[in-house]
């Protein structure tokens, strides 16, 4: 390891340094706000080594690391995405009675793993960094120890991640049977090698193990069922990184995975990516529209949004970094507003999370309604909304290379599933029904940097879907 | 553990003291077996108190204290294995080995000591640590 | 076959015979801490079975980490969850015997399907056995091309230390 080395790692050092200057801050004297404060610095300063680190990119770092520009805008995606919710979490988590700190801590580390995971080009790699994102997870998700619902969570996501990746290490050890490579890079040629129409049965069992772990962390269809659950359970800020940054970051490692090797059009794992996307838009749009919990609304939706994002993957094959990459982007700064604006308004005992809850909404928080509104019709891909903008580069990527089939699919379903967000508008504009009969319930107070960051979210969201191509023209290249 | 030139020792005394520790086990529970004395009688069952009869329940509840420290346990003990990895090579890895040995045993003493400040190692009962603190505030 | 190659199959059957029936012992015990005592008996065959594949240092790190470290854990985790008042910890309900049988059937032959097609296409070929990767090696692979790995496995288990600790601390209330 070089000095060129250690400056491509700028990013991951400062991140480590700052979760262990965290927990030495923890561990001397126990202070909410300089923990806090001392972790956003943190992120700043590994935010602010990524243009530094940029000249020294692409550089393979250790069998292990790539650094190279993919790995860099997905790290400056996560770092801002954890820096969002550490700003959403202070006032959430200061409500709590003891131990509000070790969140902070988590946060970051979880963080650590997700980058781990986005520069990863060995499937050590992968595994270390899927386990530090997952054993922080563990404890985040059941932080809110006094809530039942969360420890419930926390038990169903431990038991599905621990599985999932007893999956992962066996399909790669049948792949390393077969191969003898662990690197991703050795792997892609030698499956180029492979005869495409008759791959060895070793082989595809070990990439079917392997679909197993990722479709689990991407919450595809058929490993969903834990999403609606721990969403619902976990508290408000640490449900918006389990849907932005752990997703993202294996979204990432699936284009670098599978993008090299034209894997996905295999035509024996055609049909399985094909089925899944299918699956997933549908039973994601179909399930949500049942739903009166928002979280677990916003659950569903997030499951058909990893179904577009596979179907981006299978309709651009080698070219698909671009375009997933942005819907990705879409997708996480959406997520955090709603997620944001639920904490937001969530008080100590229970989370903000029912129709209920949100009714009447404009008519106390104006401000609050329209960043979520916005949001909303992000997701739900509206024009005028970068959501739009998303849905359209993968439309109209699927028409050109003739996926009918999956384009249908997508359009049917993101039809369906406007109903579902509607829903939600609609309550927050709607007046409370027993209102003047029983006074509303008090909402707390607002904090200026919270109200902030939501503002700053939902106007990227409005200039990516007026004006995206500046956005665009920067991914094609970096990415392209 | 470095790999040994394959010596000429003949196996089978080996194998014969296998075979005599296993028989000489089985014999000696087979006997006792045969030869024990048998009761069935109405208190054979229950637990010798010296000779009062058991009141209540053995069992109390668990304090989670214990699986705190079994599950320190465990990670200490995964550092450990690390440790012998690289402790078999510590001099032909010279410096930069025992660098990254030390930032190894670092993050993990830090731990340590995060560990020992929040108190998760504090065995003490409540009653201990409030009477504590009070001969503390009054000096 | 020589000596060595008896005692070689001898003790690939007894090792497998441990894991095998230690397993059975773990599924099908109605008492939990029979089960505890199976999965102790399987950890052993598994440690065998390392030694059989020239990988010393791992059979006695199996034997240190999960025989001594983790079944204490899972020990300790069922000794806390059960009631005060000594249930035996017979397990709960269970569903009609049919429904298990077939849920039963259904998750033991998804593997063996897969894995069975694979070893009957990919017929097992005897290689000779690789000499025996001396630990000093390993120390530095460690602390060479994988020294990032190794670092990183220090903070997988500062994470874990600190989330042990947020899950299992009843803080002291005041203070």
């Amino acid at each position: 390891m070089h000095r060129p080395d250690f400056i491509a790692l700028a990013p991951l050092l400062i991140l480590a340094l700052s979760a262990a200057a965290v927990m030495l801050a923890i561990a001397l004297r126990r202070n909410h706000l300089s923990a806090m404060g001392l972790s956003l610095t943190g992120l700043g300063a590994a935010l602010t080594a990524l243009p530094l680190m940029a000249r020294y990119t692409p550089r393979t770092v250790t069998p292990l690391l790539i650094m190279d520009h993919f790995a860099l805008f997905y790290t400056g995606l996560i770092l801002a995405a954890t820096a969002v919710v550490i700003v959403l979490s202070y006032d959430y988590f200061s409500q709590k009675d003891d131990l509000p700190e070790e969140a902070y801590l988590l946060l970051l580390l979880a963080a650590l793993g997700a980058v781990i995971l986005v520069c990863a080009r060995h499937v050590a790699a992968l595994f270390l960094g899927l386990e530090i994102l997952s054993v922080s997870l563990y404890a985040l998700i059941a932080y809110t120890r006094d809530r039942n619902i969360s420890i419930e969570a926390g038990i169903k996501y431990l038991v599905l991640a621990a599985v999932s990746a007893a999956f992962l290490l066996f399909g790669a050890a049948l792949i390393y049977a077969h191969t003898g490579a662990l690197d991703f890079q050795q792997l892609g040629a030698l499956l180029k090698a492979e005869p495409s129409g008759r791959p060895a049965l070793i082989l595809l069992a070990g990439l079917g193990f392997l679909v197993v772990a990722v479709g689990f962390k991407l919450a595809l269809t058929p490993f969903h069922m834990w999403t609606p659950d721990i969403y619902q359970g976990a508290p408000a800020p640490v449900t918006a990184f389990v849907a932005t940054v752990s997703k993202g970051a294996m979204a990432a490692l699936l284009v670098r995975l599978f993008t090299p090797t034209d894997l996905p059009h295999w035509p024996a794992l055609y049909l399985f990516f094909t089925a899944m996307a299918a699956a997933s838009m549908a039973a994601g749009n179909l399930l949500a529209l049942l739903q009166t919990n928002v979280k677990r609304l916003l659950a569903y939706s997030s499951i058909a949004h990893m179904g577009y994002l596979l179907a981006a993957l299978l309709f651009s094959g080698q070219k698909a970094a671009v375009v997933m990459t942005f819907y990705l982007t879409v997708y996480v700064v959406s997520i955090l507003g709603c997620f944001g604006i639920i904490a937001i308004l969530s008080s100590k005992e229970r989370d903000a999370d029912t129709c209920q809850d949100l009714q009447g909404l404009f008519f106390r928080r104006p401000l609050l309604t329209g960043v979520f509104t916005t949001m909303l019709l992000s997701l739900a891909g509206i024009p005028l909304t970068a959501g739009f903008i998303g849905k359209f580069y993968v439309v109209s990527a699927g028409v050109e290379n003739a996926h009918w089939f999956l384009v249908i699919i997508l359009v049917v379903f993101s039809g369906v599933g406007l109903f579902y967000y509607l829903r939600v508008i609609i309550a927050m504009f709607s007046p409370s029904l027993d209102e003047g009969l029983v006074p509303s319930p008090a909402l707390p107070a607002l904090s200026a940097p919270v109200v902030l960051t939501l503002t700053f979210l939902s106007t990227l969201v409005l200039w990516l879907g007026v004006w995206p191509s500046w956005f665009l023209a920067t991914l094609e290249k970096m990415l392209g | 553990m470095t790999a040994q030139p394959p010596v000429d020792t003949p196996l089978w005394p080996l194998v014969l003291y296998c075979a005599i520790v296993m028989i000489l086990a089985a014999f000696i529970v087979i006997l006792s077996a045969f030869l024990g004395q048998r009761h069935r009688e109405r208190t054979t069952n229950e637990p010798y108190e010296s000779g009062i009869a058991p009141t209540g329940s053995a069992r109390i509840r668990f304090d989670i204290k214990f699986y705190l420290s079994a599950m320190f346990f465990v990670l200490f003990d995964l550092e450990a294995v690390f440790i012998f990895a690289w402790a078999d090579a510590a001099r032909p890895l010279g410096w930069t080995g025992y660098i990254e040995i030390l930032i190894f045993i670092a993050v993990l003493l830090l731990a340590l000591f995060y560990l020992w400040r929040v108190g998760a190692l504090d065995w003490r009962v409540e009653k201990h640590r409030r009477s504590k603190r009070q001969v503390t505030k009054v000096n | 076959m020589s000596m060595m190659e008896y005692l070689a199959y001898a003790a690939f059957g007894l090792y497998l015979f441990l894991i095998v029936a230690g397993g059975l012992a773990a599924v099908l015990s109605k008492n939990l801490i029979r089960s505890l005592v199976g999965l102790i008996m399987t950890l052993f065959g598994v440690a065998g079975m390392y030694f059989l594949m020239s990988a010393p240092f791992i059979a006695l790190m199996q034997i240190l980490i999960y025989v001594g470290a983790v079944s204490v854990l899972i020990f300790f985790a069922i000794m806390l969850t059960r009631a005060p008042g000594g249930e035996s910890g017979i397990e709960g309900s269970t569903p009609k015997a049919l429904k298990r049988g077939l849920l039963a059937l259904a998750t033991a032959l998804m593997p063996a399907v897969i894995l069975g097609a694979i070893i009957i296409r990919k017929t097992p070929e005897t290689l000779p056995l690789k000499p025996e990767t001396a630990l000093t090696v390993l120390g530095e692979f460690l602390t060479g091309p994988f020294a990032l790995s190794f670092e990183l496995i220090s903070v997988v288990l500062f994470v874990a230390m600190a989330g042990a600790v947020l899950l299992g601390f009843e803080r002291r209330k005041s203070e």
